[in-house]
């Protein structure tokens, strides 16, 4: 049985139903005193959809839900089939330029006949240079080459400059080069410290000197590569962001989207008519 | 006559293919339709934009005053139908003149908004704005120059109608439902709203591996061999490397006949029909063997067009004469073929509503029919569904039917879905 059976069994079955909201007739109507002015008083009529505790409860089967129950199943059949092969191309192409796979798009462009043009190409290649230093430890390279691409972006993303520069100075406690790493933290991080969100954060990184063995101290996962790749990718979002894309590929928006509204169904039409939601499980259904 | 497997086999294949048929009687619907609304052919973009439009555009909205049931003698309602003021001069509480609009608010949309303008507070300024039904149960949400004061949660079904109220003498007020422009700011309010769905969703992670497996999987299964094979190896060489699916067995079936696929789907896509046709017979003759089944249409179809595409006419009239007489007596046909044999009439056919032909879209419309023609010979197949669509698609489909979904557990209230506000919804 498909999903939508079990919701329409569910609708169809007699359960004792309370009252969604009892018309109060005997009260009057309530008389708002308005401003004496003769000056323009605008009043906001908003009626705001709020979905939540009602829906816990089942309407009544009335003739007008099943109308309505029937123009919602019609709603779903043609709005699914007017999902086109369009958005499926923009969905695959803003992933690729996402994530810099030049050479994966150019091979689809030309199987396809999509349209990204030389610029397009040539920033998604300055992209990759930057994002490629920055993973494998030269991020002081990253750093000049986004200054180059873009001069404002780190000024205006304190946040992500010290979290580069701190790439830099995991590389150098790697290769064992202390003295050049206290010089390069005392002269790059510490000023970070005179702001006092990035205190603690210093501090951080700076106790990793303290230890013969730093992968084996508390502040081991700032010298792993899950921490590198978190730094990186908050660096694509932001030069994306910088230039006007979006900083998020469409492909993780729809799959949200899709978790999210799966969520709510499931939440509203309880947990033994609807599992939730589980992506793995979803993709692995064939 | 054929034995029971090969008549289910036939039975499946033209499921698969009648599935195909009917998107491209869709397009052929869209295409003809945006074509005498003198909308830009040539723009998909445009057409796409039409159609998002026409769910919610079909909605009544208020436009003025009901004179028909009014509160009887406390209210008059004046000629322009979008003005009220009170007549007589009794101030008993139940007194009130109500006053709704001709129509109620509707609810496909994000919100509804109206005004109203005091133009004469009268003796006492008791004037009411709020919204009802058939009785009169007032809700107000009183606003002050401009601002939103306050709102109230909407927790009951069933139209409601903008309304609005006078009680003491000389008290006159006219609303607006949007024939003017408002005063407050609307799209400042609708641009917090929508931002504020945004920040919610942004803040659900998802595995890296979920975007890489999908995009992975849609090139296995559209056939993309060449630039499957660029991407694994850019993965492979990529930092950190992407791991942790190829174990579930994902989609293992999608590599089957890949390089058939790929080369087909070239053969299409440039317009050599024939060769296709040629390759089809000789590596999977089953999908062609009845060739008055949709596939077989879809293939001749499209020679037909490719010949008109080179203004070779007259070979096109003969391939139309000879292919075409099988499928006219199959009624469920006729529409398509009529289409293509329509492209004939035409000087410039591509500025003709049956123009969509010429375009590339339908090339990839048979491509993609081939394609799943072929998935559905696989052995180890399963499930006959998964050679419709990759799993991008599949997950398209569930993000639209659950969204309106939602929506009809809500009485059907609410904004339609609309894929390409998701798309190009603005990102922080």
């Amino acid at each position: 049985m498909t999903e939508r059976d079990v919701a329409r069994k569910r609708w169809a079955g007699q359960q004792p139903v309370a009252p969604l909201f009892s018309l109060r007739l005997d009260r009057l109507p309530l008389v708002v005193p308005v401003s004496l002015s003769l000056a323009v008083c605008c009043v906001v009529g908003v009626v705001k959809l709020h979905v939540g505790p009602l829906l816990r409860r089942q309407p009544p089967l009335t003739s007008s839900n099943q109308l309505s129950a029937r123009e919602g199943y019609k709603a779903v059949r043609y709005a699914v089939k007017k999902i086109n092969d369009k958005d499926s191309h923009n969905i695959i192409l803003s992933y690729l330029i996402h994530g810099c796979y030049k050479d994966t798009l150019e091979s689809l462009v030309a199987s396809t006949g999509l349209n990204v043009t030389t610029a397009q190409l040539e920033d998604m290649e300055k992209r990759k240079r930057i994002l490629h230093s920055a993973l494998e430890g030269k991020a002081l390279d990253a750093i000049h080459l986004t200054e180059q691409m873009s001069p404002d972006l780190l000024e205006n993303n304190k946040d992500l400059l010290f979290d580069l520069l701190s790439l830099h100075f995991v590389e150098l406690i790697c290769s064992r080069k202390y003295t050049e790493a206290i010089e390069f933290g005392q002269a790059k991080l510490t000023p970070f410290g005179k702001v006092q969100k990035y205190v603690e954060k210093l501090e951080d990184f700076m106790a990793l000197l303290a230890y013969d063995e730093p992968e084996k101290s508390p502040m081991f996962h700032l010298l792993s590569l899950e921490y590198r790749q978190h730094v990186v990718d908050n660096l694509n979002r932001a030069i994306l962001a910088n230039a006007y894309m979006p900083s998020y590929s469409k492909l993780e928006r729809i799959i949200q989207q899709a978790t999210v509204v799966r969520q709510c169904l499931s939440e509203e039409l309880g947990k033994d008519v609807l599992s939730p939601f589980s992506l793995k499980d979803f993709l692995k259904r064939s | 006559m054929a034995n029971d497997s090969d008549q289910t086999h036939q039975q499946q294949h033209d499921l698969i293919g009648s599935y195909f048929l009917d998107l491209w009687r869709l397009k052929s619907q869209t295409a003809s339709a945006s074509h005498s609304k003198d909308v830009n052919m040539t723009n998909p973009d445009n057409e796409h934009e039409q159609l998002e439009q026409d769910d919610d555009d079909d909605e009544p909205v208020p436009t003025e005053l009901d004179t028909l049931n009014s509160s009887g003698w406390f209210s008059i309602v004046l000629p322009d139908k979008l003005s009220v003021k009170y007549p007589s001069v009794n101030l008993h509480g139940h007194d009130v003149g109500v006053v709704q609009a001709n129509c109620p608010a509707p609810v496909k949309r994000l919100f509804y908004y109206f005004e109203m303008y005091v133009k004469n507070a009268g003796a006492k300024g008791n004037v009411a704005i709020g919204f009802t039904n058939e009785g009169f149960n007032l809700r107000r949400q009183p606003g002050k120059n401009g601002q939103v004061v306050g709102t109230v949660e909407k927790d009951v079904k069933g139209r409601l109608y903008p309304t609005v109220a006078v009680h003491s003498q000389n008290e006159e007020v006219s609303v607006n439902f949007g024939k003017d422009p408002f005063l407050f700011d609307i799209k400042a309010y609708e641009a917090a709203q929508r931002a504020k769905q945004d920040t919610s969703i942004e803040r659900i992670s998802i595995p890296q591996t979920a975007s890489y497996g999908i995009v992975r999987s849609y090139l296995q299964h559209y056939g993309y061999e060449e630039t499957l094979n660029v991407f694994d190896e850019a993965n492979q060489t990529s930092v950190p490397p992407v791991t942790g699916f190829h174990d579930n067995g994902f989609n293992e079936h999608a590599m089957y006949a890949l390089n058939h696929r790929k080369i087909l789907r070239k053969l299409i896509m440039n317009g050599q029909i024939d060769d296709a046709l040629r390759n089809l017979h000789e590596w999977y003759p089953e999908t062609v063997q009845d060739d008055t089944s949709a596939i077989c249409l879809m293939l001749h179809c499209q020679k037909f067009i490719e010949l008109v595409r080179v203004g070779r006419l007259e070979e096109a009239v003969d391939y139309g004469r000879n292919q075409f007489e099988k499928f006219y007596n199959l009624k469920q046909y006729e529409d398509l073929v009529k289409d293509c044999a329509t492209l004939l009439a035409y000087g410039e056919p591509s500025k003709s509503s049956v123009g969509y032909l010429l375009e590339d879209s339908q090339r990839e419309k048979v491509a993609d029919a081939v394609n799943a023609m072929i998935l559905s010979t696989n052995p180890d197949l399963k499930d006959q569904g998964s050679c419709l669509h990759s799993y991008l698609e599949k997950l398209l489909r569930q993000l639209t039917a659950c969204f309106l979904q939602k929506r009809l557990l809500n009485g059907n209230q609410g904004e339609a879905f609309h894929l390409q506000r998701v798309l190009l919804a603005k990102n922080s």
